[in-house]
Formats: structure tokens, sequence, C-alpha cells
């Protein structure tokens, strides 16, 4: 049993009928009780709510300081390498895009590590395509054990893997896995997504389960908005999350808002997500799991990004590049996946949050205490 | 010969069988359990069951509860 | 509907069998109840006992849950659940394993080592438990087909004094949750419900009042005005608005 099995027994169009149907009434109501269920999560995320977006962000606010506290944890993306065998329409990865392909040395890596470390990074989310027959998990394997000893949390946003390279790799010192479904609609997702191992829906939707089964401490989930309607994905999302929270109840979570931004390739966005509705799904996500860690990429622009903050954000990424060797081996800008609109640097990143009274969290866990 | 019936010194004639003691000391009635020597004897099976000397029988049945 | 390993109850009040004055009484409650499921024990037997309780009960159609009550181990617990399942004819139980023979605490270590035994034996297991999240989904993991948490101390009546506990336990269940032990007035049975619980166990509060089936009436018609309100979405109380600085008022300006 998995959420693939699970999710045959949600109906795609019965769930967009009746997150459509909602009213104000059933918005008041959520925005009352104490514990949101799947019902009221609908409720704050369907049109019905578009009126209540400041009830829902000073709601939202307070649930996340009781939880969380004036504190944000700030990590950077260490792309490995752009190497990929799927055709995905949005990617500037894309295996049909002419792009100079590029897979880091271990004395690269050492490289971009020490560019991040000088920075004060302390968590660091590797990034890759997809194309495990040079990347694969004894390259991942390799790469976590050279910066475990240097970074206080290594996270993984790579291509899905099975339950024992999990295990592996966690005891390589992983500590977060990120694969996100991008959408949970089939057709779309088969739509978008159209050559190499990325075409099989189903491995890539049960990877949290093998991830959470290999006892990874947190596993990210995410829906790319923009490809259908973003309500109903995230809701689907919300699925999703509810069943891993108590299967796997040793594990944190994480969510995030990747918008579809212009890649290589001129693509256009689908379904477009509009700045009000991106508030209002964060806030509905903080309410429905008051302990879920939300996490806000450079893909946003900057004065829109500290507005954000203080809505239900747990972690932010700062001064991001988005291909490999890109902090330190080569300052080529051409290699990079998307473009990020936020360009400051991590100083100014921490200045800011000082302003808006957030303390910026290098570190929230000292690996050092698990080590022999 | 003598057997132990919950806890008490029991005498019995030798060659009984379980359900000969059962059906004298309890008759027949539904909802009881007998374990020899601690293990369950299921009760199609009591019929079969010969006693031996020093025996321990422990009689169950259900009584009302929370 | 109430659906325990794939068996379904259209009652979601669970009762238990004792302290009843009299076993017509008792009976004649049970059925005033609604319940479908009765919880029963298991003693060494007496030649003088005419306590019958066995045929009526089957008779009349209950499902039976028998419990371990007396066990102080988890050995012990296995033991008394191959004889209850001999006796009763069922492999569902209630697991209960109370050392303490005062305030009957259940044994947290003991109770997980005997339901992973019990599972194993093919038993359909509700642990009566501490209202303690951990616990229930590592008897979850265990294979258990409903986890009992208690709202407090037995024979108490005391209401739902775990109930933030409880709260989380109900959040995180993928089995249903059977509030059992404390509940000592209808009220308190449907404040259980309203939270979300699957079911309620009442056994004392029913068997000790004054007029045993007109209570028992009252715990089934509070159980489904707690479990009716809850399905028609309640409205929460009114959580002081705090005045603070707009959040959103950057969305209606021209470039944030």
């Amino acid at each position: 049993m998995s959420f693939s099995d699970v999710l045959k027994s949600v109906n795609w169009e019965e769930e967009r009928l009746s997150l459509y149907a909602k009213t104000p009434a059933d918005v008041e109501r959520a925005l009352a009780r104490s514990r949101i269920d799947m019902e009221d999560f609908k409720a704050l995320i369907s049109p019905a709510a578009e009126t209540c977006l400041e009830s829902i962000a000073q709601r939202s606010h307070r649930t996340t300081v009781r939880r969380f506290g004036l504190t944000q944890q700030l990590f950077a993306p260490l792309y490995l390498s752009n190497a990929c065998a799927n055709e995905c329409s949005y990617c500037g990865f894309s295996m049909s895009n002419k792009l100079r392909r590029k897979i880091l040395t271990p004395e690269e890596i050492a490289t971009e590590a020490r560019a991040l470390k000088a920075r004060g990074m302390e968590h660091l989310l590797l990034v890759a395509g997809e194309a495990p027959k040079i990347v694969g998990t004894d390259y991942y394997e390799r790469a976590l054990s050279q910066l475990a000893p240097e970074f206080a949390q290594l996270s993984l946003e790579v291509q899905p893997l099975d339950q024992p390279d999990y295990e592996r790799l966690s005891k390589a010192g992983l500590h977060s896995v990120l694969v996100y479904q991008e959408t949970y609609h089939r057709a779309c997702y088969h739509q978008h997504h159209t050559r190499g191992n990325k075409t099989d829906y189903d491995y890539r939707l049960d990877t949290p389960d093998r991830a959470g089964a290999a006892g990874v401490h947190k596993i990210g989930l995410g829906v790319l908005l923009g490809l259908t309607d973003w309500r109903v994905d995230s809701l689907m999302c919300a699925h999703h999350l509810r069943y891993l929270e108590r299967r796997y109840w040793r594990s944190r979570f994480s969510v995030s808002f990747p918008r579809l931004r212009p890649a290589e390739g001129n693509f256009e966005v689908p379904n477009p997500i509009n700045d009000r509705n991106l508030v209002q799904l964060i806030g509905a996500w903080r309410l429905f799991s008051p302990d879920l860690e939300l996490t806000l990429s450079t893909r946003e622009r900057p004065g829109f990004r500290d507005r954000l903050i203080p809505l239900g954000i747990t972690s932010l990424s700062a001064e991001s590049s988005t291909r490999p060797g890109g902090y330190a081996v080569d300052t080529d800008d051409s290699l990079e996946q998307f473009s990020t609109d936020d360009r400051r640097s991590v100083q100014d990143i921490v200045h800011r949050l000082e302003a808006l009274h957030y303390q910026p969290v290098w570190k929230d866990w000292e690996p050092a205490m698990l080590r022999d | 010969m003598n057997i132990a019936l919950n806890d008490q010194t029991h005498p019995c004639p030798a060659q009984s069988r379980l359900d000969d003691i059962i059906r004298a000391e309890y008759g027949e009635r539904a909802g009881m359990a007998v374990a020899l020597n601690g293990e369950v004897v299921p009760r199609g099976q009591w019929a079969d069951t010969p006693l031996s000397e020093g025996d321990r029988l422990d009689v169950f049945h259900a009584v009302a509860g929370g | 509907m109430l659906t325990i390993a794939d068996t379904h109850f259209q009652s979601r009040l669970l009762t238990g069998t004792g302290k009843f004055h009299h076993p017509d009484t008792m009976l004649a409650a049970l059925e005033a109840s609604g319940t479908e499921l009765v919880t029963l024990a298991l003693r060494r037997m007496d030649r003088r006992d005419r306590d019958h309780l066995f045929e009526p009960l089957a008779r009349a159609g209950y499902r039976l849950l028998p419990n371990t009550s007396g066990a102080r181990t988890a050995d012990e617990a296995v033991q008394a659940a191959r004889l209850a399942r001999e006796a009763m004819g069922t492999s569902w139980l209630k697991l209960e394993i109370h050392p303490d023979p005062r305030w009957l605490m259940p044994d947290p270590v003991e109770t997980l080592a005997a339901a992973e035994r019990l599972v194993r034996e093919g038993f359909v297991v509700l642990p009566y438990v501490h209202a303690d999240p951990v616990l229930c989904k590592r008897l979850e993991e265990a294979g258990c087909a409903a986890v009992m948490p208690l709202a407090a101390p037995i024979g108490s009546n005391r209401g739902l004094e775990s109930r933030a506990f409880l709260d989380i336990i109900i959040e995180q269940s993928g089995v249903p949750v059977i509030v059992d032990a404390g509940l000592g007035a209808p009220s308190q049975a449907a404040e259980a419900m309203e939270l979300g619980t699957d079911a309620v166990l009442v056994n004392t509060a029913i068997a000790t009042a004054r007029d045993p089936v007109a209570m028992a009436r009252a715990f089934r018609g509070a159980v489904e005005a707690g479990r009716q309100a809850r399905d028609a979405g309640l409205a929460a109380r009114q959580s002081q608005a705090e005045a603070s600085s707009p959040l959103t008022d950057f969305l209606s300006e021209a470039t944030p």
C-alpha cells in the first residue's frame, strides 16, 4: 500500500467541483476552527476565500510564530549536474536543449562548497538533473560523504531513487529528500514529461513513501504552480501530505511553491497563478499543517519575497545559482535551469530579515551529535 | 489419582479424560476455556485428552467486565 | 459507519458488561444503548458460578470483545487472549495490562510487546492505553486494529482530561480511535465524538446510574449527536481578534 493506491480513490473532477462549490461561510468556519481538515483546506484555497486573504494571512502568521518563532532558515542550492535524460516542457535542462552539460568533479564540489561556506551557508540542497547512468546513487553517496563533515544539513533534489538507495545515502549524511510531483493531474503530467524515467508518474508519486520507509528525516513535496489549476493540484498535494504525515510520523515534511518562470525553449505557462493566490495558498498550507516547513526560493522578486516572509514561510534560499559550478567554478550564465529574480546577496537577505525582526538560522541541528 | 483443578487438589478416577472432569464439575456450558498444564486445549479435543497424575487444569469462563 | 478490521458497525457506542446490579438490567441497558460490540472479562471458574453471561449475550447477537483484565504482564495477557479466543469463539481482543491495582493504569511497555505477539497469532487487537500519541502510532504499526486511549482514570467519570493528546492521536491515527475509560456523562461522550473520536466505550457511567437503561439510552443519543455535529461541520469558538498591522495590503499596491 502506497500513495498511488490511495490516489486511485480520489477523483480529480469530484474534488474540483466540491472545491469550487465552497462558500464564504465554509471559509469563515474553517478560519474559526482549531484544526483544519481537508474540507477546510478546500475552502481556504477556493475562490470563496479570496475576500478573506487578510484573515488567512493573520492567522497563518500567528500560527507560524507560535510554532517556529521569529526565525527563518537559510539554505542554498548546490547544482551538481545539469546532465538530463528527461524531456520536460518547462525545464532548461531538458535533453533536447542545446546546452553544455556539466557534472561537477569532487574537486569542483569542494570549490563550490567553500564558496557557500564563506557566505555562512550550513544547509545545502544538492540538485541534479536526471541522468542515472552517470549521476546515480554512487555519485550522490560520494558527494554526501564529502560534504557531510563540513555542513549541518544536506538535502537532495535529484531523480527518484529506491528505498535501499535512500538508506545508503542516509548513512552517508542525507537529511532530506525533495521530489516534487510537479502536477498530480495524470494527463497533464504526461503532456509535460515526454521522455526519460520521469515519464513514470506512479514511480515518482511513490517516492516519498520509499524515502519515508527508509527513515529519511525530512521529505519535501510540491506542485509546479502553473501547469494546471493550482487549486486542485495543491489539494491533491494536501491529500499526499496528510497520508504521509500519518504513515511516516517520524519524519518531517516541507512544501514549497515554485511558480513557473520562463525557461530555455520559450515555454508558455498554461495556468499562471497570481500574487494574491500565492498568498492565499501559503496561508492555507500553514493552517492545514502548523508544523510544516514552507520554503520560498529565489524565483520570486525581492520586494514580493519580503512581503511573503511573515505569511507562513519558514525557510528561504539566498543568492542562489541554478547551474553546476555557478558559485565559484565558472561564471558562464548559460547553463542555468531557470533564471532567479531575487539576486540579492546573502548579506542583504540577512539584513532584510533583521529589519523584519526575524532571526536568520544557519543551522538548527548539530549532526555531530549523531556521528561516531 | 489426583490432579490440580483451578489450584485445588482434585481426586478423580484413573484414566479420566478432560471431558469427564469438566462435565462432572461444571456441566455442559458455552463460554468456557481450559488450559492443561498451561496449554489451551480446544473444546473439540477434550474427549480425546487423557489426564495423568499431577496434571494442572485451569478452567475459565466469560464474566462481566469492562 | 464505524469500520474495525473490515467489520462494519452502525453504533459508535461500545459498552462494558461489568458493575451492573443484575444481569437482566445489564441486558436491558445494552439493548437500550444500541451497542453492537460489548466487552467481557475472563475469570477462573467456580462450580458455584451461576453467572451465565456468555449465552444470552451471544444469543442477542452482540459481537463480543473479550478483555485481558487481570493480566499484569505481556505473557499473562497472551495466555489470557488464547483462553478468551477459545472460550468466546472470537479472535477480537481488548488488550489491557495493568500491573497497578489501584488506578488500573495501562502498562505501555508490556502492552506494545503483547500487541506485537498477538497480532502475529492472528488476533484483532484493540489495546487500552494512555492517551500517548507515540505509543498509539507504535501500536498501529504493530498491526493493531484500533487504539483505545483513556479519557481519564478508569471509573473516575472525569471526562476528557486527556483532550490535548487525544486531539493529536485522532489527527495522526490510521486506525479507529476509541476513547475508553473516564467518560462519566453523556455530554462528555458527545464531546469526544465532536473531537473526532471514532467511537467510545462506556461501562461504569451506565452500570452504576440509578436507572441504567435510561442512562444507556442517553449515551446512545449523545454519541449520535456528537458524531452528527462532527460530520455537519462544527462552528468553532470565536477566537479573539488580534489587532495587528495588515499583512496583505501590499497586494493592492501597484508594484510591491
